[in-house]
């Protein structure tokens, strides 16, 4: 029983072992053996050594090949052998150094090696390296002292021909030399006459092997919208970098890369600026013909949603249109879809609102939003449309939004319903909506300031205010005092008048009265009379003469004539002495005509 | 007979245009009601501009259409539309407390908005809230209400004095105008001393407020009173407030549960 257990034991062992070897072998048979060569500069000056390492990874059993170039000398340095294993996934490589020695100015190439690998042949991939004499060479220069390229920059557009407005998407690459410390403190400057810009995004970064060196590429994404058409040139662009570049010393090929530190202590940063090359782009008209009516700019390609809230609302309250126009374009030239109708709708000016789906900003959704009032009865929102130009068609397309259902209460017109739903309803009529029960609308007029809350009879202006009519009331009673006064001597003036009148028309009653006494009296009351008439004006009544009197008011000639003999005789007879009958008696005939002349004369007053 | 045209003189002389100037004493009351009415209208500053608040509500915004009403409203000058329409803000959010109180201020500011009314019935009739009860001399003397009542008795005194004034140099006085001035007079005073006895208005704004006999939480509660509710402070002790109820009982209400109508500068 105990040698059962033991053999089973054994047994699963052995099974664990074998199958654990079965994945190990099988992980590394997995693993397909490749070759790569690399320089550790593609650039060199004659006499300064560069390093060449030609790894083959998947197989231990490769042997150093021997590596010639017209140009170079080239040295085998050493072998290194690595053992990975990373959860059952081993990975053996072999690495093959070499020194290779510039001999002379030019352009080399260390061809394609052939390296056995067991019962395989890889091969590398051809490899170039400048040597220069002590000139600098293209691309990024570090001053005016530097002689080697350890970065440059490009411009990777997905096209080189666009539509006036067309964003299009643009990368600006950075190359810098792995072996170079390179700090950005600031975002790359692009500008240029015949595009827009957009804003240039935080890079994003990545190790890439280019012509046999490795170098950091650091990527900043944009676009550019070109704003007029003709062959144009792609805008300046400036990446002002701080570099510390390696020492400019002999490497040492058989030392260990610690000692080959190209950042020693004696690195100092530098200041650089790193410009792409220039790159042309066509830029090509929008065409005049086909461009529908309401188009506003849009290039790209967009689809278009609608929808609005609430759908039931009071005559006089808004109603929430929003359109979302989705796609890749240039959104910054974007307007709002306009309505195909707006009788009957108070429109307020939409707002937009774009969301970004990508770095560059071309591609995302803008989202419109429109308050539209209905002032009438309404049934349905107006439709909306939204016109662009597609540079992939090359034509100008119009997006109709779907016309959106709506019930307006509160109106006084019913909404007018539709010829077919008259025949239908003539058998069953749908019940009446139910009353919306809901708040008024806003009062959009500024309406009257007022002072606070306070009651007025609280505050200084109230009372301030009554000083007004308190002064109106005194003036008026001044005034009132002043007319009083005045009037009075009026009165007393009057009262006078007519009291000397009574007196002179006692005279003419009395029977004993010489004609002297009786026209005196007479002509008394006359001018008395006169003076009474225009007793206002003042004047003394003495003064009346025959032409006052008559004048004083409306006589006829008779009255007038009458008048005018009467105050003659009375002249004739104070005037002419004695002897002129001023003595003698009037006779009643004489008496009657003079009383009844004055009697004419007083009824003549108006 | 001296003073028999002596009498005739003076009627004469009333009669005239220059003499009947003098009895009209009483008409100088027109310009008078003129002025007070223009200073009760008057405004010392043009009301603000809410066109950007206006247009937060019309895109659904309603508590950026809130704080912006409210922006102006602390900025000054006051209208009641500004209030009506903070109001209409504050209902959107679903805050009915602000509401009541924002519509019952416009109104405070002008008893005649006609919106703030209608949105105050339909509050009402949504929350049930309690209004103390009215008998026709409640009604009478709630009319005319605030300044209105105090530029009416103003001008009513004015008139009175006008009206009277030509007896002081004996003269007839404008005896209907003085009557009329002195039943306005009589009204609007009462209507001031009615509305300053009721103590200041309170409204409801916590959702359902507990009146309670006593200032303190575990008091017995007396009613409980709807958002909106109208209360007229009697007192005010600490967070307590002393009401009178719109049962025309009093009680005790927590101090966060109403808001006074009128605002302190």
């Amino acid at each position: 029983m105990k040698s059962l257990f033991f053999a089973s034991l054994r047994l699963c062992v052995s099974f664990l072992l074998g199958a654990g070897f079965l994945v190990m072998s099988g992980a590394v048979e997995a693993a397909a053996p490749a070759a790569s060569a690399t320089l550790s500069s593609s650039s060199t000056e004659v006499g300064s050594p560069v390093e060449l390492r030609i790894t083959v990874e998947g197989s231990d059993k490769a042997a150093p090949p021997t590596v010639r170039a017209e140009g170079l000398d080239i040295r085998y340095a050493g072998t290194s052998s690595q053992f990975q294993m990373n959860n059952f996934d081993v990975t053996r490589s072999v690495t093959f150094t070499y020194v290779v020695t510039p001999q002379k100015e030019g352009t080399f190439t260390i061809p394609e090696l052939q390296i056995a690998a067991g019962r395989q042949t890889l091969s590398t991939q051809p490899l170039q390296l400048a040597v220069a004499s002590g000139q600098a060479g293209s691309g990024g220069k570090v001053g005016a002292t530097a002689k080697e390229t350890f970065a440059s920059a490009e411009w990777v557009l997905p096209k080189t021909a666009a539509y006036v407005g067309e964003a299009v998407p643009a990368e600006l690459r950075l190359y810098v030399d792995a072996r170079v410390q390179c700090q950005l403190p600031q975002l790359p400057s692009v500008a240029g006459d015949g595009f827009t810009v957009q804003k240039v995004g935080q890079p994003q970064q990545r190790n890439v092997t280019k012509d046999g060196r490795e170098w950091i590429l650091a990527i900043f994404k944009t676009a550019l919208t070109p704003v007029k058409a003709g062959k144009l040139t792609l805008p300046a662009a400036e990446i002002n970098a701080v570099v510390v570049l390696p020492p400019k010393r002999q490497r040492l090929p058989n030392m260990d890369d610690f000692f080959n530190d190209p950042f020693g202590a004696f690195s100092q940063p530098q200041q650089a600026v790193i410009r792409p090359d220039p790159v042309e782009m066509e830029v090509k008209p929008l065409p005049v013909d086909g461009r529908p009516k309401g188009f506003s700019g849009a290039v790209g390609q967009f689809t278009l949603e609608t929808k609005a809230a609430p759908a039931r609302v009071r005559a006089g309250d808004p109603v929430t249109l929003t359109c979302v126009i989705k796609g890749v374009g240039n959104f910054d030239r974007m307007e709002a879809p306009v309505a195909a109708e707006t009788p009957g709708w108070r429109a307020y000016p939409p707002s937009g609102k774009f969301k970004a789906d990508d770095e560059a900003g071309i591609s995302g959704a803008k989202t419109f939003e429109q308050a539209l009032i209905p002032e009438a009865s309404k049934t349905e929102l107006p439709a909306v449309t939204f016109v662009f130009f597609n540079p992939s068609s090359e034509r100008y397309e119009t997006l109709t939004g779907e016309r959106l259902p709506l019930v307006v209460d509160g109106t006084s017109a019913a909404p007018a319903p539709a010829p077919a739903a008259v025949a239908s309803a003539a058998s069953a009529t749908p019940p009446p909506p139910p009353p919306v029960h809901d708040i008024q609308y806003l009062r959009v007029d500024p309406g009257t300031v007022a002072a606070g809350f306070d009651p007025a009879w609280r505050t200084r202006g109230f009372w301030a205010a009554q000083s007004l009519p308190l002064a109106a009331l005194l003036a008026l009673g001044g005034w009132q005092w002043r007319r009083t006064r005045q009037n009075d001597s009026l009165l007393r003036r009057a009262s006078r008048l007519r009291q000397a009148k009574v007196e002179a028309q006692r005279v003419l009653q009395q029977a004993e009265t010489n004609a002297a006494d009786f026209y005196d009296a007479a002509v008394r009351v006359l001018q008395l009379e006169t003076a009474l008439g225009r007793f206002a004006a003042g004047g003394e009544p003495g003064a009346v003469d025959a032409e006052a009197a008559c004048a004083s008011r409306p006589l006829d000639c008779e009255t007038a004539e009458g008048v005018r003999r009467l105050f003659a005789t009375h002249d004739e007879l104070r005037y002419a002495g004695v002897g002129s009958g001023s003595s003698a008696p009037v006779y009643p005939d004489q008496r009657e005509r003079v009383l009844q002349l004055l009697a004419q004369f007083e009824k003549s007053h108006v | 007979m001296f003073e028999k045209d002596s009498r005739k003189d003076a009627k004469t002389q009333r009669n005239r245009p220059e003499a009947r100037r003098g009895s009209v004493a009483g008409k100088s009351l027109l310009p008078v009601l003129f002025f007070l009415i223009f200073c009760a209208g008057a405004s010392a500053a043009a009301p603000a501009d809410a066109s950007a608040a206006h247009a937060l509500y019309d895109k659904g915004d309603f508590a950026g259409a809130r704080a912006a009403y409210e922006a102006l409203i602390q900025a000054g000058p006051w209208s009641a539309n500004l209030f009506y329409n903070l109001g209409n803000a504050a209902f959107r959010q679903g805050e009915k407390g602000a509401a009541f109180l924002a519509y019952e201020r416009a109104l405070a500011l002008e008893p005649g908005h006609p919106e703030a009314q209608a949105n105050l019935r339909f509050l009402r009739e949504e929350t049930g809230a309690k209004l103390p009860g009215t008998s026709w001399v409640d009604r009478a003397l709630a009319h005319p209400a605030g300044n209105t009542a105090g530029w009416l008795a103003a001008a009513a005194f004015w008139g009175i004095c006008f009206s009277l004034a030509p007896l002081a140099w004996r003269r007839r006085a404008a005896g209907a105008p003085a009557l009329l001035c002195a039943l306005a007079l009589g009204w609007s005073g009462a209507a001031i001393w009615w509305q300053n006895s009721q103590g200041a208005l309170w409204i409801v704004t916590a959702p359902i407020a507990t009146a309670r006999t006593e200032p303190a939480d575990n008091a017995a509660a007396t009613a409980k009173l709807p958002v909106g509710s109208h209360v007229h402070l009697l007192l005010e002790r600490g967070a307590w407030l002393n009401v009178r109820l719109p049962d025309a009982t009093k009680g005790w209400l927590a101090r966060d549960a109403a808001e006074p109508v009128r605002l302190a500068r």
